[in-house]
């Protein structure tokens, strides 16, 4: 078999396909980002709301002198402070990266940033749920006492975290680390001279 | 030039090697979706492109890592190895380029990136930058591949 005859057959063939112009290239990019900006700013007006009702009622505490409900409610006003924040690294750990380095580069780069977001999923519980868990239930407790009304909303509370916090390492186990497992072989079938 | 002018021409000059890319790395059904995700993401990077490198190595490379994160999608399934022809099936064997096509399909996309830069006329050194690897190892695998191809397919 001549293989230059091969790839030379190989180049003329080609299907027809219409390339796309650049203006719809840079619709499509921009739709892109629209869409990114809009989560943001529903995040964001999300993050805004629980800081404005926790921390009203973080200055009715204070004024009335409830310093544990105060303190209680400002680590839920924390929480929606800095929790914007928290999804936006999460989303920038989740990007494709940069396409125009080595296949070999690009792979490990996609391995560490599928590990780097298997460890923010596992890791959900400490970020995500246990600041607003220990604040709604001290500040509960601080108001209500040990009610079995507030005990039972407290227990539904913690059946919901739990959930939230097994989902997530769940997705972690069997998406991220299985793609992480993936894509080490193809790094090693690249890189593995005897491949 | 204008950063517009020099992206379309850069495009029409790799046309074909887009869409043979882009053919190569999904099925039928959306090969044109990829050739479009590949487009969007040239654009993407156009401007970042820092001539370190040759622009056809920066185009293979971009093409093909988008290429690679379009398979590892849960919809992409690879082509089954039984739609692969052994040698002498009837009326596969005469036609080179269509058993390279389905050669193509049974190799792992890793692999099949070596064989398709080849096929596309690099050289090996450019091989080797697009892939990250020594041209040494690039040839290895070269050899090993097109060994493979002729002995299981045309030596029949």
């Amino acid at each position: 078999m001549d293989w230059n005859q091969l790839r030379h057959d190989w180049q003329d063939a080609a299907p027809a396909a219409p390339m796309m112009a650049v203006d719809e290239l840079r619709r499509r990019d921009r739709s892109l980002w629209t869409k990114v900006r809009r989560r943001d700013l529903l995040e964001t007006v999300a993050a805004v709301a629980v800081v404005v009702w926790f921390g009203l009622m973080a200055i009715v505490a204070l004024v009335e002198g409830a310093w544990l409900q105060a303190a209680f409610t400002l680590l839920v006003v924390a929480w929606g402070a800095v929790l914007p924040f928290g999804l936006r690294r999460s989303r920038r750990l989740a990007r494709d990266g940069d396409h125009g380095v080595s296949m070999l580069a690009y792979l490990q780069a996609q391995r560490e940033a599928a590990l780097a977001q298997a460890r923010m999923l596992e890791r959900v519980w400490l970020w995500y749920l246990a600041p607003p868990a220990i604040g709604i239930t001290g500040l509960t407790l601080a108001r209500d006492g040990f009610t079995p009304g507030a005990l039972g909303y407290l227990a539904v509370l913690v059946l919901l975290y739990a959930g939230i916090a097994w989902l997530n390492r769940h997705a972690a186990r069997t998406q991220f680390r299985a793609h992480a497992d993936e894509l080490q072989r193809q790094i090693d079938a690249l890189g593995d001279e005897h491949a | 030039m204008d950063i517009e002018a020099a992206f379309t021409r850069m495009l029409e000059e790799n046309r074909g090697a887009l869409l043979r890319l882009a053919r190569r790395y999904a099925g039928p059904e959306d090969w044109q979706d990829l050739l479009q995700e590949m487009q969007l993401q040239l654009w993407r990077s156009f401007g970042g492109f820092d001539c370190r490198a040759q622009r056809s190595t920066w185009l293979y490379r971009v093409a093909l890592n988008t290429a690679l994160s379009h398979v590892r999608k849960p919809r992409r399934e690879h082509r089954p190895l039984d739609e692969v022809p052994e040698p002498g099936d009837a009326g596969h064997a005469v036609d080179p380029l269509y058993v390279l096509d389905r050669f193509l399909a049974m190799l792992d996309p890793v692999q099949r990136s070596v064989l398709l830069l080849d096929l596309e006329g690099l050289p090996r050194e450019e091989v080797a930058e697009v892939l990250g690897l020594s041209a040494n190892a690039v040839a290895v695998r070269m050899t090993r591949l097109r060994q493979m191809f002729e002995q299981r397919f045309l030596e029949d």
